[in-house]
């Protein structure tokens, strides 16, 4: 178990700028998440940390020891990697001893013996002796992850280890990993492009794009107060809403919309002047639906923070139903708004309805540099706080 | 209307159509057989027919029941034995040692980063095509003059483990491997290309050593190119003829390697023997036939996996 300093890590191939001036520390025991699109440099991140890669700039430390120029051999870390690499030739007992050879601790029974407990916990002693082509998906997935646990290694590095799994597998071997991962308490660094995994296993997760950290925190504290509109959109299924527009007295103004913004909002944004552009943001979950001849809340007016619009497409996904919306007098064709709707409730196409967008919901971002410039209150422990 | 239509189509055309052109391509891919395979089949039958049979039948056509006889293979037999043996002593361990050295060559010339790799890798690729006949007269000084490696290996002979006349095997199997090595490293380099990387860098981070990666990773992993390659360059060593002229020089030297002999047999200033000759040939080809029978399945696995 080790803490990991990572420290202006930069890594350059050729021209290109793979990860650009990471700082995170990694706590002893934590589960972090690298998350962003493909290509945001999270593999090259893990590579450098497995030493598979050498950083071009920066440092990373192990319980403050530098391992910048440490071969793999020597860091003491064990990898899951997206295609498993188990070795073809060599059974699952033999793949999973195979990195216990070289730790002088043991003696060979109790290699032997290691073995057999790991794959007791990872329910997979019947495997033990087939080869890694007899296996399915799931099971080959076990096998690799059997193979890092066995070694007890320092700290656990996982390269999108759940990606070549079926939808049910994945959400099932989420919660496995996550309870593994607690009751081994090995610090674990773990990249993934799917937002979901990263919000539901990680003690805190590292948002990434473009080579680029965007934003460290636990995954409720990314969702509630995103630091960027990416961080924003990334987080959360479907992605938030933002509406372009302008701040003119007190309120956001688009073509389609006016939006009063009560004190607690302005008092956010005393550095935004009149006519600055700015984008709102709104997550789908939180957008109100009415019946246009409803509950009064549900009168479209400015002060009100209803609009009327018209229902475009309705997916039904069971639980819930992802309504796109649009502006009646839209003159882009496409839908401006996605909103969540309970899955009980009927809604039809083509219909109108009125539209309520919550100021305690509402984020504010600034629409040249993309910076959060007010996010929702979240309840910390008691405490508004505000960012 | 379309019913109508339907009705109108002569399937029974279609059909007839169909044979026509389906005989059509029979007939093509006979000829072609019996192209390819009437030297073959021409050469089995004169290596079983008497002289006077030769004389009076065609080739390609079996001879009457008194024209056949065993005596064409036993005589190339007796003559070609030593010959083959030879080459199978020369041949075997240069195939080994050359696959052995190309694939250590092509693992560190694809799976490890290193400076210097590409001018190495490219005296490798320009290896591959030296012509042969670029390198005959420096063979010669260079194993006669320069390094007369057979002669100082003579204290050896004194042993009386080999006859001196054989110590010529020794340059020749050593020039195989040498010039063997490029191209049969070239061969391994495409396959560990298409070795996933994920294999030498999950071994890294179980801190396997390089050797031990290659030991107990690469090389098993490599069984299928070894069929391949083993086939590929036994078979180049053992038609070889260039270097068995340069280096042991005559067909009667015991040192003669089956090429080497086969040239000599059954040519006489009386005449040519087409019977022993034939008889010969077939003889020396045997053993690359039986290794291909014996490696075909390998051999297929390694070609689809390779990539070679």
């Amino acid at each position: 178990m080790a803490n990991i300093t990572i420290e202006t890590l930069t890594k350059r191939f050729d021209d290109v700028v793979a990860v650009d001036d990471v700082n995170v520390d990694i706590e002893d025991g934590e589960f972090i998440v690298l998350v962003g699109p493909s290509g945001c440099g999270k593999t090259t991140t893990l590579r450098m940390i497995a030493g598979l890669e050498t950083p071009s700039e920066g440092q990373i430390q192990f319980d403050g020891d530098l391992m910048n120029y440490r071969t793999p051999q020597n860091r003491d870390v064990a990898m899951v990697f997206q295609d498993y690499a188990l070795y073809p030739h060599m059974t699952v007992r033999g793949n999973m001893k195979f990195g216990l050879e070289e730790e002088p601790d043991f003696t060979d029974e109790e290699r032997k013996q290691r073995v057999e407990e790991v794959a007791e916990l990872l329910d997979i002693s019947e495997l033990l002796d087939r080869r890694p082509e007899e296996l399915s998906g799931g099971q080959q997935q076990r096998v690799a992850l059997g193979r890092a646990i066995v070694r007890d290694p320092e700290v656990f590095l996982m390269d999108e280890p759940l990606s070549n799994l079926d939808a049910k597998l994945r959400a099932q071997m989420r919660t496995e990993l996550q309870q593994l991962q607690e009751q081994l308490d090995v610090t674990t660094v773990y990249v993934t492009h799917d937002q979901t995994e990263a919000m539901t296993m990680s003690d805190r997760m590292v948002v990434m794009n473009d080579g680029v950290l965007q934003q460290v925190g636990e995954p409720l504290e990314l969702y509630h107060e995103p630091t960027n509109m990416f961080v924003a959109q990334f987080i959360g299924e479907p992605s938030m809403n933002f509406l372009d527009g302008s701040y003119e007295d007190e309120a956001f103004v688009s073509e389609q919309l006016a939006y009063p913004f009560d004190d607690r909002i302005t008092d956010g944004l005393s550095a935004v002047s009149d006519n600055d552009r700015l984008v709102l943001g709104i997550r789908p979950e939180d957008i109100e639906l009415h019946d246009p001849d409803g509950e009064p809340q549900g009168e479209t007016s400015h002060e009100n923070h209803t609009a009327a619009m018209s229902v475009t497409v309705v997916e039904p996904m069971g639980n819930e139903n992802v309504i796109h919306l649009t502006f009646p007098d839209s003159s882009s064709g496409t839908e401006d708004l996605i909103a969540i709707a309970d899955g009980m409730r009927r809604i039809d196409a083509d219909s109108d309805i009125h539209v309520h967008i919550p100021p305690e919901a509402v984020h504010v971002f600034d629409a040249e540099t993309g910076d959060a410039l007010y996010n929702r209150r979240l309840e910390h422990e008691g405490n508004v706080i505000q960012i | 209307m379309a019913r109508e239509s339907l009705a109108d189509i002569d399937v029974a055309g279609i059909v007839r159509g169909m044979n026509a052109r389906r005989l059509g391509i029979y007939i093509v891919v006979t000829l072609f057989i019996a192209f390819f395979l009437a030297p073959l089949e021409a050469g089995i039958l004169t290596a079983i027919k008497t002289d006077a049979s030769i004389a009076n039948t065609m080739p390609f056509l079996p001879p009457g029941a008194d024209g056949v006889t065993a005596e064409n293979i036993g005589t190339a037999f007796s003559q070609l034995q030593g010959g083959i043996i030879n080459s199978l002593v020369m041949a075997v361990p240069a195939t080994l040692i050359t696959i052995v050295f190309a694939s250590m060559a092509a693992y560190g010339l694809t799976m490890i980063d290193w400076r210097g790799q590409v001018g190495i890798l490219i005296l490798f690729l320009i290896g591959v095509f030296v012509p042969y006949q670029a390198v005959i007269i420096p063979i010669d000084k260079f194993w006669y003059q320069v390094f007369p490696l057979a002669q100082m290996l003579e204290p050896v002979a004194r042993l009386k483990l080999v006859e001196p006349g054989h110590l010529q095997l020794v340059p020749l199997t050593i020039t195989h491997i040498a010039y063997g090595i490029p191209i049969v490293t070239v061969l391994f380099r495409g396959y560990y290309q298409s070795m996933p990387t994920s294999y030498i860098e999950a071994a890294k981070i179980d801190g396997k050593s390089l050797t031990s990666i290659y030991k107990d990773i690469v090389l098993p992993l490599s069984k299928p190119m070894f069929g391949v390659v083993f086939i590929y360059q036994f078979t180049q060593i053992y038609n070889e003829f260039l270097f068995s002229l340069t280096i042991i020089k005559y067909a009667n030297a015991t040192a003669a390697t089956m090429t080497l002999v086969l040239s000599g047999i059954g040519a006489s200033i009386s005449g040519v023997d087409y019977g022993l000759r034939m008889a010969a040939a077939f003889l020396a080809a045997l053993p690359t036939l039986v290794l291909y029978i014996a490696f075909s399945e390998q051999f297929a696995k390694g070609l689809q996996t390779g990539g070679a």
